[in-house]
């Protein structure tokens, strides 16, 4: 699907490095994968979403301005993939045990490993809105500034949601809203999944 | 398909939190002058957490699927020189 929105990319106008603005796509792969997993938390719809991002970055990329933020502007075109996804299909979301039993074992050693199972966890149940800035402010170590001209809105914005994210974050790990008890997130689910 | 020679292209990882422009601004040529704030550092447990839960994903091998797209384009570049 991907490779033959590629081919059907019709050739644009020269003005861009290709082949630098190809090493940055390449480059930026890890760091896109895991923010559409933080997203959609469901690793092949993440990763078809990834993709669809690159190919349509590849199509855009007259558009893209050297020199300026390129990570800003991928994560920007995933997030419009998300919430166009998520507007037109959503459903409540499910803990995916093998993201639990990756996240367990990376920790150094278990009480560690169970916090972070458990920030996993509560991740999840927040709204996506205050899910996606606190990644990329928290996780992948973005300015303020930066997640707000991503997102579209103000810094005060950005550094509010972050904030009522992290509270409910710390609220939910050390016990004081029972993760289950939360309210499940809506989310969205990949093409054919029974839920 | 040499998938080989791309894997071996994208042999060399990011490090990761240090992408490509990362300390540019979004559509604002370099060099430009504006406050950047980042949270302030220090115990940060919820931090630390979100940041491992990123590591873990983006340390994960990268799919085949990703290498056949980044092949396609490396194609479309050859082919228009």
């Amino acid at each position: 699907m991907m490779i033959s929105a590629i081919e059907a990319d019709e050739a644009e106008p020269a003005i861009v490095d290709e082949e630098a603005f190809k090493n940055d796509l390449v480059a930026i792969i890890p760091s896109l994968r895991s923010f559409a997993r933080s997203l959609c938390h469901d690793r092949e719809l993440a990763d078809d979403m990834a993709q669809e991002t690159m190919v349509r970055a590849w199509s855009a990329r007259a558009s893209y301005t050297a020199g300026t933020n390129f990570r800003a502007w991928m994560f920007r075109i995933l997030r419009n993939n998300f919430y166009t996804a998520y507007r037109k299909n959503w459903r409540n979301a499910v803990w995916d045990p093998e993201v639990a039993e990756r996240v367990l074992v990376t920790g150094p050693n278990q009480e560690a490993a169970i916090n972070l199972a458990d920030v996993a966890a509560a991740l999840e149940k927040l709204p996506v809105e205050q899910r996606e800035v606190l990644m990329m402010v928290a996780a992948h170590g973005m300015s303020y500034e930066d997640a707000a001209e991503t997102i579209g809105c103000a810094v005060g914005t950005v550094k509010s949601r972050v904030a009522r994210g992290r509270a409910a974050l710390k609220r939910m790990t050390e016990g004081e809203v029972d993760l289950l008890d939360a309210a499940p997130i809506a989310t969205i689910a990949r093409p054919g999944a029974s839920n | 398909m040499d998938i080989g020679h791309h894997q071996s292209a994208l042999s060399v990882k990011p490090v990761l939190g240090e992408d490509t422009h990362l300390s540019k601004k979004l559509n604002e040529p370099t060099g430009g002058r504006k406050t950047i704030t980042t949270p302030s550092r220090g115990r940060d447990p919820i931090g630390d957490a979100l940041r491992q839960l990123h590591d873990s994903v983006a340390s994960e091998p990268i799919p085949p699927s990703f290498l056949d797209l980044v092949a396609e384009i490396e194609k479309k570049i050859e082919q228009s020189r």
